[in-house]
């Protein structure tokens, strides 16, 4: 039950529902309707965005009709409806209805929505009554609930809603239910049943270098959480649910193997000799996928307020699109699913696990925390030493291989434990974040007018397309080298902002190594 | 919001049936509903089981000490609230006329509420008074119950002509015919007959039924005990009229 008002209380038994109800009828008489099969279920992306953002959107099925009425609630307490609905999940944000999807455009963009948790029980709705048999109070028991995921139940709660004008009765009702043990709780149930069905709303701890242990075991305990983020991500990939379930699949990739590559001297060579082919090999899968996919989302930007376009001129681009990403995906999934990557998973998390124990004994070698300050002083030499040689005149490889060092800091930084100095590390953050977000967009740019440029010259030659869709293509490839250009120029400064952080650091604090915004961050490493 | 009277100067011909299953229905469509008995009777108050009762009763509510807000209760119903009837009442004619603006003041009551309510229904008492001219001035429909008659159809005649020469704002008026006994050969002619010499009278009429009676033995909205009934088939048409009027552009 949602979006009645009124006032939700649980208590720490299952009795305790019960048990003001009875102590309501001892002081009021009480009128209880015949319990009504309830099935919910709360639908959510995958890293429980509209929990995060406060909201809650449940499938409420009709024991009759076995079609949903969708019930979401937002932050302010307002609710929106939607239905009858009897498509399946998951869904995208254009498949959803239009009541909803206004409010769940902002907060889910491209995420998909599944059912997260799924219950079942009885509610039963009731009055209290005056002398005169009016209601001046409304019940609804939500009785305990099984969940499908076969935890605990949900607990039951019980609403007392109060009717206008007839407040004396509720705030009695409240000290009741207050004097049996029961405590307010939130309208939305949503809350208890993750909690119920154990699911952590936090999601997976985020992967740290235990800096104390031996290096070989902390980075080898590294590598089995991004192997981890990798796995979960992999079901999302195949069944294609949405398109970030590659992303998070690509970036535990880049990560691993930013890992290995900065830190693996610290394994067993010949693990790692293995290791990097492999990782290498995944990465390359996933990458046209991975490209087409954002091209695709880029489209509507490209396209709006082309000078001669239309949205009809471009149809034969986004169709062929459709095509290559089919194609590619078909190639993914042939990759995800075949014995190979399975080997690699069983071989790699069997390999990883055999390093991550550790008696406790002092051994002789290093430990996490000096391997680890070092690198990250290595690799933040390296972006400076690289970012300071470019210029104007520079190839454009030169920048796409600076970013690839970025990303290789960015995600050493990110293994970081929690640094002593949160403000001063945000500060080094967003700027390491300033120069990624320009060479990103350098990049990109690039890559997409590139890709424009095959894509045309295959429409082209298979005769596939108007002069308009040309034209149209032309335009947005004249947008992309503008922005491309746009991140050139800003790159100087960015760059220069950056190096500057680091000289200004090392004046005030000559004690700090040179890499002196990392090592802000690395403080609690040591 | 918008505002729905019924009205009529005699009494007996169904005004208070007709507001409580026409608030009942809106309710029932969604609609922020909120019946205000004007009638001391307190008729429609006690269909609902309230306490005739207002704190301070209508001449605090005149001249400002209490507002509406105040004095509002919940149904039993989703969605559907009221202000029920006072005894004194029977005074509002006599308070009113002590005020600035007599005529408005019902209209200049209701203001506050525009944005809670979506519908109001003001169950009138029967009487040409400074409270049926508050009513007239702030209504969107005037709702004319008429009972198969002849002397009934002069006074609607009458009434036309008094919101004809009123100044300003006028509500619709609309007349339906009331209580008909379809046994009654009168009746079934006047059925026939005044939705064509009156532009403002519907064709949607109550029919005259035990279990409109039954209400105040109920204390319910026909709809609720008597689903299946006529009356209830009845007062849905009316009410499927009223809606479409209220929803025309001005």
């Amino acid at each position: 039950m949602s979006g009645v008002g009124g006032q939700c209380w649980v208590g720490p038994a299952s009795s305790a529902v019960p048990a003001a109800l009875a102590a309501l009828g001892a002081d009021y008489t009480v009128a209880m309707d015949r319990p009504v099969a309830t099935r919910r279920m709360w639908l959510d992306s995958i890293d429980l965005r509209l929990f995060h953002r406060g909201m809650a959107l449940t499938a409420v099925e009709n024991p009759v009709s076995g079609a949903s009425m969708l019930e979401l609630s937002l932050p302010d307490g307002a609710t929106a409806t939607a239905g009858p609905d009897a498509l399946g999940w998951p869904r995208l944000l254009a498949d959803l209805p239009d009541d909803l999807r206004p409010h769940l455009e902002p907060v889910l963009g491209v995420r998909a929505l599944l059912p997260v948790v799924e219950a079942s029980g009885t509610s039963v709705a009731g009055r209290v009554l005056d002398a005169e048999g009016k209601t001046v109070l409304r019940l609804v028991h939500d009785r305990p609930a099984t969940l499908s995921t076969g935890r605990d139940p949900l607990p039951g709660r019980l609403w007392l809603i109060p009717l206008r004008g007839y407040d004396a009765v509720g705030q009695c009702a409240a000290r009741i239910a207050q004097r049996v043990g029961l405590v307010p709780d939130t309208p939305s149930r949503y809350p208890a049943a993750l909690r119920a069905a154990g699911v952590d709303p936090g999601g997976p701890p985020r992967a740290v270098m235990e800096t104390g242990l031996p290096a070989r075991v902390a980075v080898a305990r590294v590598l089995l959480s991004f192997l981890g983020e990798l796995e979960a991500a992999v079901y999302g990939t195949v069944d294609d649910v949405d398109i970030e379930f590659l992303h998070d699949l690509r970036v535990a990739v880049r990560r691993s193997r930013s890992a290995v590559k900065l830190l693996g001297d610290v394994l067993p060579p010949a693990l790692v000799a293995w290791a990097v082919p492999e990782l290498k090999l995944l990465g390359d899968l996933t990458t046209p996928s991975r490209d087409l996919d954002v091209l695709l989302q880029q489209l509507p930007t490209l396209t709006a307020g082309l000078a001669g376009g239309r949205r009809e001129d471009v149809e034969p681009l986004v169709l062929h699109l459709a095509g290559l990403r089919a194609d590619e995906r078909r190639r993914l999934v042939i990759g995800l699913r075949s014995p190979r990557f399975e080997r690699f998973r069983a071989r790699w998390r069997s390999s990883l696990l055999a390093l991550t124990t550790w008696d406790g004994q002092p051994r002789a070698g290093t430990i996490a925390a000096e391997v680890l300050v070092e690198r990250l002083d290595r690799a933040h030499r390296r972006v400076l030493r690289h970012g300071s040689r470019i210029t104007d005149a520079s190839p454009a490889e030169d920048l796409h291989d600076l970013r690839k060092r970025v990303k290789e800091l960015r995600y050493l930084l990110e293994v970081l434990p929690p640094p002593t100095d949160p403000a001063d590390a945000r500060v080094a953050i967003k700027e390491l974040k300033a120069l990624q977000d320009v060479l990103g967009t350098f990049q990109d740019s690039e890559a997409q007018r590139e890709a424009l440029c095959a894509l045309g010259t295959d429409l082209m030659s298979a005769d596939a397309v108007s002069v308009r869709t040309i034209f149209a293509m032309g335009e947005m490839a004249a947008r992309l080298q503008e922005d491309q250009d746009t991140s050139r120029a800003r790159f100087a400064a960015v760059f220069e902002r950056f190096s500057q952080r680091s000289v200004q650091r090392q004046t005030a604090d000559p004690g700090r190594r040179r890499a002196a915004p990392v090592t802000a961050v690395a403080g609690a490493a040591r | 919001m918008k505002v729905v009277a019924t009205y009529n100067i005699k009494g007996g011909v169904g005004k208070t049936s007709t507001a409580v299953n026409l608030a009942w229905f809106g309710a029932r469509d969604g609609l922020r509903t909120l019946l205000w008995d004007l009638d001391p009777q307190g008729s429609a108050t006690y269909m609902f089981r309230v306490k005739p009762k207002v704190k301070g009763g209508g001449s605090a509510l005149l001249t400002g000490k209490r507002t509406l807000d105040d004095g509002i209760k919940g149904t039993d119903f989703d969605r559907l609230d009221l202000m029920p009837a006072d005894f004194s009442y029977r005074n509002l004619d006599l308070d009113l006329d002590s005020t600035k603006r007599p005529t408005d003041r019902i209209r200049r009551l209701l203001t506050p509420l525009r944005k809670e309510y979506d519908l109001v229904v003001l169950d009138c008492p029967p009487s040409v008074s400074l409270v049926s001219e508050n009513v007239v001035h702030a209504c969107d429909v005037l709702l004319v119950p008429l009972i198969p008659a002849m002397l009934s159809v002069r006074t609607y005649d009458q009434l036309i002509d008094f919101v004809d020469t009123m100044p300003g704002r006028k509500p619709q008026v609309m007349g339906f015919l009331s209580m008909v006994d379809s046994r009654k050969k009168a009746h079934r002619e006047f059925t026939d007959r005044l939705p064509n010499d009156h532009a403002s009278v519907v064709p949607e009429a109550i029919p005259s039924r035990v279990v409109i009676e039954q209400m105040a033995e109920e204390r319910a909205p026909v709809p609720v005990f008597a689903p299946a009934s006529s009356a209830t088939t009845a007062y849905e048409a009316l009410w499927t009229r009223v809606r479409s009027r209220l929803t025309e552009p001005a």
